[in-house]
Parts: structure tokens; C-alpha cells; sequence
């Protein structure tokens, strides 16, 4: 899951707080760098935004890195990589399910996979953590 | 009835780039297709959808855009050109765009702009082209510009083959943007009536049909009849449910 996607995440669980309640919160003189790292499909480029965020959601920089080290665009690799050679992908979710499949479509919110049992399955995007080589086997596309 | 796409383009007020941004398919290809190029089936889907139109309502192959206006006289000073009908024909009747291009037709607007995009990429000046050619673009018949149209698109490909390949324009892992799976599949399966179960991040599980969905949510009605919302933000996979209700 990308910093991005747990962002949201985090907020949603807080009521959906507001991103200026942030900004207040953490000192910021705009809005516009919380929604942009809350959008973006890249990495946050900048360490110490994130640890600014970590500290207000009260959770360790470290989970917030690792999250920024799988940015949306390293999932679409590996999706459009699954679908051209047509490999089972394996999909960690935050539930701590795994799901396996080979790829039949994906798009910007969610991926088709037909399962080993013939089973379809539509999965968001948002609710994948992991996937396998997901910080180490990627091309900024 | 299918239209040609420059048709269809002008109904729905867009310029060609305006097309290219929505659709995803090249402003290169556009021009081409609507000079009477064949469409691509991937390209046709992919423009269909951004004219919000079905695939069998746009002409494989485009008729040429006529002009507006008509191509001014020849000059007393060129050559003779291709001859002309004897006596001036009756004043005729506005031809339809389905018209075949003869002989004698004037290039199409939609050739000339394609060309002088081509001049642009090209780094070429028009006014050395016309000298070469004896006449301003406008003069040309529409299979002269066909012919100039073949040659320069072809030396802008192959201009393009022979950039070394870190400077070729990447095309990433899109078009994200035009692609809508996922909506296909949802109207697909709420015309289809299937039961489908939803599983939420905290594993929990809503089985039922889908009665309506947005980019943020779904409404399922469940089997005792009563709805239920699904925002998409909790929702983790769906699939169709084992035993159809």
C-alpha cells in the first residue's frame, strides 16, 4: 500500500478529519502538500513531511517509509508486468489475506484476477500492502 | 448510421487535441485517421468512448474534410494544370462529405493541417516546401497531398526510429485514465443480476446484487431485500458468490 493509500486510511479512521485540522496541527502554512502526498501516484519526496505526518497519526516513521516505498506507480508495474506475461501475481492485503492470480484487467482502482479455483475477483488497489519485490523490482513508468 | 470522425469531432466541439488528451490516442494518429487512414480497433474503442458514441457508429475509414472554402484560381504564371471541364458546370450543389476525392479535388483542410504539423516536427519551412513545389498548399489536389502527406510522415518515423532510446517519448503503463474496467465489470454484473460478496478490510462480508455503484461506492440489495452502501474505501475484493441466490 502506498503512503498515499494509508494516509487516507488513517484519516478515515479518524473521523475524516479535515486537512487543514492537519496543517494546523503540524504547523504547515498549507494545505496543499497533505493532499498532494495523499494523491500522489510517485513516492513523498519529502522526509520531512512524512515524518511530520507519522508523528500527528501517532504511528512510527519507519511504517510510514515503508509505505512510501511502495507508491501506486510500483503496483501499476507490477500488474501491467503480471498481465503481459501472464505470471500469477501474489497480493499481500491489510487484512493480512493473500490473494494469487493471474491478471485479467487492472485500472486505476482496482485489478481483475481469475483465481486458481476459477474464481474472479476484483481487488482495490487501496487494499493491497505488498506484493512480491515491491521496493526492489520496479521502473518509474 | 456510421460518421466519418472529424464529423463526429466537430458535433461534439472538439478540437483534434482536445480528442487526443480524452481519448489517449495520439494528435499524429487522429490526423491520419480523419485523412482517411484506417482506425485501429484499439484506437477505434478508445475514441468511441472518448465521443461518447458506440464503436459502430464511427467509420472505419474517414471521407476527407471538405473545405470551406473553395481553392483560389490558378495563377496566369504556373504551369497548365490538370484540365478542366470545358464549359463551367451549373452552380453545384454542395458536395457531402461522402464524396469520393478525384482527380481534381482540393486537399482537405484537415490534410493541410496534418502536414504543416508534420513541417512543425520536421523543423521544415513551409514557404522552402511550396517553392519546391511550385505552388502554396492550398493549391493542391488531394492526391498531391496525399503523396507529400506519405513522404513526411514517413521521414518523421523514421526520424523518430533513430533516436537513441533513452530520448524516445515514453508511453508509461497507461492509459490508466481511459481505462474504466472495473465500471465495465460492475454494470456487466448488476445487468447480469449476479450475486456478488463484497469482503471489507476487517473481513467483514456483504453478499448481495448490485443495484447501483459510483466511482466511490456500491448499493447492493441483500437477499432479505434491504440495501446497503459499500464505500469503496473499505472495501478490500468482491467476487461472485458460490451459490447464486
Amino acid at each position: 500500500m502506498s503512503l498515499s493509500d494509508h494516509l487516507r486510511y488513517l484519516r478515515a479512521l479518524r473521523g475524516g478529519v479535515h486537512t487543514q485540522t492537519i496543517r494546523d496541527a503540524i504547523g504547515l502554512e498549507a494545505v496543499t502538500p497533505i493532499n498532494h502526498a495523499e494523491t500522489q501516484y510517485r513516492p513523498v519526496r519529502d522526509p520531512e513531511l512524512v515524518a511530520k505526518l507519522a508523528a500527528y497519526y501517532e504511528r512510527p516513521l519507519t511504517e510510514f517509509q515503508w509505505h512510501n516505498a511502495r507508491p501506486r506507480k510500483y503496483l501499476t508495474f507490477y500488474l501491467a508486468r503480471a498481465l503481459k506475461t501472464k505470471e500469477v501475481v501474489s497480493l499481500t492485503l491489510r487484512s493480512g489475506e493473500q490473494l494469487a492470480g493471474k491478471v485479467d484487467w487492472w485500472d486505476l482502482g482496482s485489478v481483475g484476477l481469475w483465481d486458481e479455483n476459477g474464481r474472479f475477483l476484483v481487488v482495490q488497489r487501496h487494499a493491497v500492502v505488498d506484493w512480491p519485490g515491491a521496493d526492489s523490482e520496479w521502473e518509474d513508468i | 448510421m456510421a460518421q466519418n470522425l472529424w464529423e463526429l469531432r466537430q458535433t461534439k466541439r472538439m478540437t483534434v487535441k482536445e480528442l487526443a488528451g480524452k481519448s489517449g490516442v495520439k494528435a499524429d494518429s487522429i490526423y491520419a485517421y480523419e485523412n482517411g487512414e484506417p482506425i485501429k480497433m484499439a484506437d477505434l474503442e478508445k475514441l468511441a468512448k472518448a465521443l461518447y458514441v458506440n464503436k459502430n457508429e464511427i467509420k472505419v475509414q474517414s471521407d476527407p474534410v471538405p473545405k470551406k472554402k473553395p481553392a483560389p484560381p490558378p495563377k496566369a504564371a504556373t504551369a497548365p494544370a490538370a484540365p478542366k471541364p470545358a464549359a463551367p458546370a451549373a452552380p453545384q450543389a454542395k458536395q457531402p462529405p461522402a464524396a469520393k476525392p478525384t482527380q481534381t479535388t482540393s486537399a482537405s483542410e484537415g490534410q493541410l493541417d496534418y502536414l504543416r504539423v508534420l513541417f512543425a516536427k520536421l523543423n521544415e519551412d513551409e514557404t522552402a516546401v511550396t517553392e519546391r513545389l511550385g505552388k502554396p498548399l492550398e493549391e493542391l489536389t488531394f492526391p498531391e497531398a496525399r503523396q507529400l502527406l506519405n513522404t513526411y510522415h514517413k521521414a518523421y518515423t523514421a526520424r523518430q526510429a533513430q533516436r537513441p532510446p533513452d530520448t524516445r517519448r515514453k508511453r508509461g503503463h497507461l492509459p490508466e485514465v481511459v481505462d474504466d474496467f472495473e465500471i465495465e465489470y460492475l454494470q456487466t454484473q448488476q445487468e447480469a443480476g449476479t450475486v456478488i460478496t463484497f469482503t471489507l478490510f476487517d473481513k467483514t462480508e456483504f453478499t448481495g446484487r448490485i443495484i447501483g455503484f459510483s466511482p466511490y461506492n456500491i448499493t447492493i440489495q441483500q437477499a432479505d431485500e434491504s440495501e446497503v452502501t459499500i464505500q469503496k474505501l473499505a472495501l478490500a475484493y468482491y467476487t461472485a458468490a458460490k451459490a447464486a441466490a
